[in-house]
């Protein structure tokens, strides 16, 4: 009933659009597929309903119960461990201002202009997906 | 059907094999055996312990080609000895309240402590898979309401359903402003006119329904299931009436009082008002004995308000004029606590001149189809 709008042709490079050209799937067997499902009616089409008996729905809710309660609890244990450590951190920091300020400021000095640097990364579980970057230069220092 | 038994062999969980040192959940010492999952065949598939499918279904074809999802039983093991823990942790808590309930004298100390106590049994409780089965799958009526974990679980249930459905007509049928100001609903109120033999009328009513006289010609069985706690009993109060009876010095229309019940003592368990209470105690109670709505001849559709009510003090058992009633003015004066209501409708039908008979009432009006203008509605 409704033609689907032509793709973008790109011959020498130049895009054109061909509005209303009736397009056909380029594989014979795609279009076999196509054809079937357009004959199908959409209930068919559905995944079908699991029909669980009481007894399985009550397991599946206590085992969905138990699932969450024990991700929140491992979810707990990561949150304070993380508190843990900043307040460490911030333990380290005022005991190193009170020794010796000339290292503090060296340590909690904020550079500016200079954001995200490619060498910092936030701890992960798991290495990146670029594990190296072969072009790194490093961030560009200004003549005194 | 191979794979299943032989999954099950290896990995058979048994709840019944740590009897040495029994869990908080099969351990009903101190628990009430209300909280068990009484049908034998359902329990044992639940727990593993039968390998003849699942026992809620009756037939036998069909529980032969069921199939439960792959490892649900020994996932299931798992997830319940995580709960079960969690739940001896709540137990152990709910212990040390009952020790601090015990040294309490203060009133209203105690009273914080009994909700205490019961939050704490109710989420102790609500995900123990037999609670979970007897509350969603077996008949609420047989569910132990002195339980609050069963009550919790009635009242997601009403709330879900039921609530909205009676807020609905109680807001379309305009019972709430013509009658109350408002309602703030705190328990279930169901009735049912128990006289009818007609399958079509003696079920419980639903809010809003219309009905024909001869079906509500006796007084109604009225269900008020409270959803907190009630320690000893509490009193109730009951006020039927009809906001559209026709008054025509004013061209207009008037309230009417037709059943009225006060101190009515109910608790979570004894929670209905039915004929056999009313037999033996419905002296003590009625302050207008039960006056069915007789609409007449081409009156517009009546409805039948009725109101249930918390009580603060006794009630003086005294009669009440049905005529010109002032609803409102009467629940300032008593001290009623609205917690309830329910609605149904009547119009002017075949049954209404018997009925009329039966009470008494004479014979009926009939109006003319069209309303006049004499004088004019103020």
């Amino acid at each position: 009933m409704f033609k689907s709008f032509a793709k973008p042709q790109s011959s020498s490079g130049v895009l054109t659009f061909i509005r209303g050209k009736r397009i056909s799937a380029t594989n014979p067997a795609t279009e076999r597929i196509v054809q079937q499902l357009s004959v199908l009616a959409a209930g068919r089409k559905q995944p079908k309903l699991l029909n669980l008996s009481n007894e399985d729905i009550v397991k599946h809710r206590t085992i969905m119960s138990a699932w969450k309660l024990f991700t929140r609890k491992k979810k707990r244990a990561e949150q304070e461990q993380l508190n843990q450590q900043y307040e460490s951190i911030c333990n380290a920091m005022n005991d190193l201002k009170e020794t010796s300020p000339a290292l503090f400021e060296l340590a909690s000095h904020k550079e500016k202009r200079l954001r995200f640097p490619l060498e910092m990364r936030f701890p992960t579980e798991y290495p990146p997906n670029r594990p190296w970057v072969y072009n790194f230069t490093g961030p560009v220092k200004k003549r005194k | 059907m191979l794979r299943r038994v032989v999954a099950r062999g290896s990995k058979e969980f048994r709840r019944s094999n740590s009897t040495s040192s029994q869990k908080v959940w099969s351990n009903f010492s101190k628990r009430s055996p209300s909280l068990k999952l009484s049908n034998e065949a359902i329990n044992n598939n639940l727990f593993g312990k039968s390998t003849d499918g699942p026992g809620s279904m009756i037939s036998h074809s069909r529980r032969a080609a069921y199939h439960s999802p792959n490892e649900i039983d020994s996932t299931f093991a798992m997830a319940y000895e995580i709960l079960e823990q969690k739940a001896e942790d709540l137990y152990n808590q709910v212990e040390k309240l009952e020790q601090q309930l015990a040294q309490t004298k203060d009133e209203e100390s105690i009273k914080q402590l009994k909700d205490q106590i019961d939050t704490l049994l109710i989420r102790a409780e609500i995900q123990n898979p037999e609670v979970m089965y007897n509350s969603s799958f077996n008949d609420p009526d047989s569910l132990d309401k002195t339980q609050p974990v069963y009550r919790k679980a009635l009242e997601q249930k009403w709330k879900k359903y039921d609530l909205m459905v009676t807020m609905q007509r109680l807001e379309q049928l305009h019972v709430i402003p013509d009658t109350l100001p408002t309602l703030e609903p705190k328990c279930d109120v169901k009735i049912r006119f128990g006289h009818n033999s007609d399958s079509e009328f003696s079920h419980w009513i639903v809010p809003g329904e219309m009905l024909p006289t001869i079906a509500v010609s006796q007084p109604p069985t009225i269900k008020i299931q409270e959803f907190e706690r009630v320690d000893g009993k509490n009193l109730y109060s009951v006020l039927l009436v009809n906001p559209d009876t026709p008054d025509l010095p004013a061209n207009s229309f008037s309230t009417t009082l037709h059943y009225a019940l006060a101190n009515v003592p109910l608790d979570n368990v004894d929670n209905t008002i039915d004929p056999s209470k009313l037999l033996t105690k419905g002296e003590e109670y009625t302050l207008a004995d039960f006056e069915p709505l007789v609409p007449e001849k081409n009156t517009p559709t009546q409805r039948a308000c009725l109101w249930v009510f918390r009580q603060t003090k006794p009630l003086d058992i005294k009669p009440v004029a049905r005529k010109h009633f002032d609803i409102r003015t009467f629940v300032q004066e008593q001290g009623l606590i609205p917690v309830g209501a329910h609605v149904w409708r009547q119009g002017f039908d075949r049954s209404v001149n018997q009925v009329r008979e039966m009470y008494g009432l004479g014979k009926g009006r009939v109006f003319h189809r069209v309303r006049g203008i004499e004088p004019l509605p103020q």
